[in-house]
C-alpha cells in the first residue's frame, strides 16, 4: 500500500508508539476517576439537603 | 467604600503593576517576551491558566447565575478534565516538538503559511474585539456600583494591565497571574467567611443549604438529554468537552501559557492542574452565589439589584406605581423571612408542610419581584433587562465588614486584568509572529521584534480600551463577535485535529474545511431565520429539530471541519495520483 503521508504530516502528526510513558497513562486515569467522582459526588450533594 | 477599601485596592493595582514593569528587565529578547525562554515551573503556569480562563464576568456573572437560578452551571466544566487528557496527549507534546510561539505557525508546519494566517487571522478578529468586551462587562458593572465614571474603570484596568503586559511581556502576565489568583480566592475565602458569619445564629451552615435545596438551587447534575437545554450533564460533558479543548488547546491565549513551561511534562503538569482544581474551584464561586440568596432570605435585600435603573425607574414616568410594588416587596421579603426561619427551625416531620409554605412565599416574592423588573423595562421603553450581574457586587459594597470590601472589588479586579493581561500577549504574539515576521520583516534583529512586539502589546491594549468605552454603543456589533467566536472555535479544533490526528490531510483540505466548519455553523444557527426568509415549509418543518445550546456548536463545527477537509484531501490526492497516468 502507498503511503500517502506528506514528509511534513510525518513529522507533525500523531505516529503510532509515540504515546505517553506508563505514569503518565496512570495520571491521566486519575483525573478520568477523579471527573467521575466530582459528577457523583455532585449528584449526591443535590440530594442531601 | 471606606478608605481602608480604597487602600486595599489602591495597593492592590500599584503592586500588579509593580511587579510587571520589575520584570521588564528579565525578557531578554523575543522568546524570553513571549515564551519566557520556556523557563517557568508548572504551578505557576497551571495557575496563570485558572487566571487566564476566570474572567470578571464568571466571578460576577456566576455569582449572580447561582442567585436566581442555582448551581446547574456548574456542569459546564465536566468536560474540561478529560480535556485536559486528550491535550496533555495530543496537542502539548507536538507544540513542544514542533518549536513554535503560536498554535498558527504549528498549521504552516504541518499544513502551509495559507492555513496558518487564516486561522491566526480569526483569531485575532474574534480575540481583538472580545478583548474590548471584557473590559468593558466588567467595567459597567463596577462604574454603578463604585459610583465611578465609566471611563475611569475603563482607563484603571485597561491601562493598568496594558502597561505591565507591555513592559514585562508573559513573565509579567503569569506571575501577575499567580498573584491575581492568590488574591482571587484569598477573597473568595473571606467572603464565604462573611456570609457564613452573619446568617442569623439559629440559622447553621446545614440550614442554609436546606433553605436552598428547597427552592431547587443546588441541583447540579441534569441527566436529560436535551440539545437546546443549555446546562446539562451530557451538553457539559460533550458539548463542554470539545469547547475546552479547542480553548485550551487552539487559543493562542491559553496555549501560549503552558508552551511558557520548563519542560514537556511541565507542560502538562499545569494543564493537569487545572483539571483537579478548576471544578472545586467553580463550585465554591457557585455555591457563594447560592449562600447570597440565603443571606438575602435574612437580609433585605433590593428590589433591583443594579442602582442605576432603580433610580431611573424610582424617578420615571412609572415611578409611583413602582414605589407601590417595592413597598409590596418589603411585605413579601417580611413574609418570606418568617417562613424560611420556622423552616430552619422545623423538627423532621414539620420539615414538609414548613417547606410547602417556604415555597410558596418564595414564589409570591419572585412574582412582585418581576412586577419592578417589568416597570424597568417599561420605563426603558422595553429594552432588555438582566439583573443578575449586579447581584454579587451589591453585596460586597453592602455587607462585607470594612477591608473585605476592598479586597473583594480587587479580586474582582484581579479576575477581569488576568484575562486582559494574557489576551493581549496572545494578540500581540500572533501580531508579531504570524503576521510581522513572517509576512513584512522576515529578516529583521530580535531587537527589532522585541520593540515590534511591545508596540504591538500597547497597540492592542489602547485599541481594547477604545473598543470597551463604545461597547455600549455597539450593541448588536458586539453580539455578532460573540457568535462569531462561537463559530469559530469548534471550526478551529478541527482544522488541528485534521492536523495532529490524520496523516492524510492535506493543507488545501485543512483551509477549505475550516472556511466549511464555520460557514455549517452560522447555517445551523441561523437556519430558522433563512427558512422563514425563504418562505419554504421543508426548511421551517426542520429548523426546530436544529436547534441547540451554542455548546453543541463545537462539536458541529468540529465535525463539519474534519468531514470536509478530509473530502477535500481526498479529491486533491486522486487528482494528485492521476496527473503523471495523464502526462
Amino acid at each position: 500500500m502507498r503511503n500517502l503521508a506528506t514528509p511534513s504530516a510525518k513529522r507533525f502528526s500523531l505516529l503510532p508508539g509515540e504515546r505517553n510513558e506508563r505514569r503518565w497513562n496512570l495520571v491521566y486515569t486519575a483525573v478520568f476517576l477523579y471527573t467521575l467522582a466530582i459528577i457523583l459526588g455532585l449528584q449526591a450533594f443535590s440530594h442531601a439537603f | 467604600m471606606l478608605i481602608v477599601d480604597w487602600l486595599v485596592l489602591g495597593a492592590y493595582l500599584l503592586y500588579m503593576v509593580y511587579t510587571g514593569v520589575r520584570l521588564s528587565s528579565k525578557s531578554e529578547g523575543v522568546e524570553g517576551y513571549f515564551l519566557a525562554n520556556r523557563s517557568l515551573p508548572w504551578w505557576a503556569v497551571g495557575l496563570s491558566v485558572m487566571a487566564t480562563q476566570m474572567s470578571a464576568i464568571t466571578l460576577v456573572g456566576t455569582t449572580g447565575q447561582a442567585y436566581a437560578d442555582g448551581m446547574r452551571f456548574i456542569q459546564f466544566y465536566f468536560g474540561l478534565p478529560l480535556a485536559m487528557i486528550v491535550l496533555c496527549v495530543t496537542v502539548v507534546p507536538f507544540f513542544y516538538r514542533a518549536n513554535v510561539y503560536t498554535a498558527y505557525e504549528y498549521l504552516e508546519k504541518r499544513f502551509d503559511a495559507r492555513t496558518r494566517s487564516l486561522t491566526s487571522f480569526f483569531f485575532l478578529l474574534s480575540r481583538g474585539l472580545s478583548c474590548g468586551v471584557i473590559i468593558a462587562a466588567p467595567s459597567v458593572i463596577l462604574s454603578i456600583v463604585l459610583g465611578w465614571n465609566q471611563l475611569t474603570t475603563i482607563l484603571v484596568m485597561g491601562l493598568a494591565t496594558t502597561v505591565y503586559t507591555m513592559f514585562g511581556g508573559v513573565k509579567a502576565v503569569t506571575w501577575t497571574d499567580v498573584k491575581q489568583m492568590g488574591v482571587i480566592l484569598v477573597g473568595l475565602a473571606a467572603c464565604l467567611w462573611a456570609i457564613v458569619s452573619q446568617l442569623p445564629t439559629e440559622v447553621s451552615f446545614s440550614d442554609a443549604l436546606s433553605i436552598a435545596a428547597a427552592t431547587g438551587r443546588l441541583e447540579t447534575v441534569d441527566t436529560t438529554f436535551s440539545l437546546d437545554k443549555t446546562y446539562t450533564l451530557w451538553s457539559g460533558l460533550i458539548g463542554g468537552f470539545f469547547l475546552m479543548l479547542s480553548y485550551f488547546g487552539c487559543d493562542q491565549s491559553q496555549v501560549q501559557r503552558f508552551l511558557t513551561a520548563r519542560s514537556l511534562n511541565e507542560g502538562r503538569m499545569s494543564l493537569i492542574m487545572n483539571a483537579f482544581f478548576k471544578i472545586p474551584i467553580q463550585f465554591i464561586i457557585l455555591l457563594i452565589g447560592v449562600l447570597v440568596f440565603v443571606f438575602y432570605n435574612f437580609h433585605q435585600p433590593p428590589m433591583i439589584f443594579n442602582a442605576q435603573e432603580d433610580q431611573k425607574a424610582r424617578s420615571g414616568a412609572y415611578g409611583a406605581s413602582y414605589q407601590q410594588v417595592e413597598v409590596e416587596y418589603q411585605k413579601a421579603y417580611a413574609a418570606r423571612q418568617e417562613a424560611a426561619q420556622t423552616f430552619a427551625d422545623a423538627d423532621d416531620d414539620q420539615k414538609t408542610s414548613t417547606r410547602q409554605e417556604y415555597l410558596r412565599r418564595q414564589a409570591y416574592a419572585d412574582s412582585v419581584r418581576e412586577k419592578g423588573i417589568q416597570l424597568v423595562k417599561k420605563t426603558n421603553n422595553g429594552a432588555a433587562f438582566t439583573d443578575v450581574n449586579y447581584v454579587f457586587p451589591t453585596f460586597i459594597t453592602s455587607h462585607l465588614p470594612v477591608g473585605f470590601v476592598g479586597l473583594m472589588i480587587a479580586a474582582i479586579f484581579a479576575a477581569a486584568m488576568s484575562s486582559i493581561a494574557a489576551e493581549l500577549n496572545a494578540l500581540s504574539t500572533a501580531s508579531v509572529i504570524d503576521f510581522y515576521r513572517r509576512h513584512f520583516r522576515p529578516e529583521a534583529t530580535d531587537e527589532h521584534y522585541l520593540r515590534a512586539s511591545k508596540l504591538a502589546t500597547g497597540f492592542w491594549g489602547i485599541f481594547a480600551c477604545i473598543a470597551a468605552t463604545y461597547a455600549g454603543t455597539l450593541g448588536s456589533l458586539i453580539e455578532v463577535v460573540n457568535k462569531f467566536g462561537s463559530f469559530f472555535y469548534g471550526s478551529l479544533l478541527g482544522v488541528f485535529v485534521l492536523a495532529i490526528g490524520t496523516r492524510f490531510a492535506t493543507a488545501t483540505g485543512a483551509f477549505w474545511g475550516l472556511l466549511t466548519g464555520i460557514t455549517t455553523v452560522a447555517l445551523v444557527h441561523y437556519f430558522g431565520d433563512i427558512a422563514t426568509w425563504l418562505h419554504s415549509d421543508i426548511l421551517l418543518s426542520i429548523a426546530p429539530h436544529l436547534q441547540m445550546s451554542f455548546l453543541w456548536y463545537n462539536l458541529v463545527g468540529c465535525a463539519a471541519v474534519v468531514i470536509a477537509g478530509l473530502i477535500i484531501s481526498s479529491i486533491g490526492r486522486h487528482k494528485q495520483l492521476s496527473e503523471p497516468a495523464k502526462q
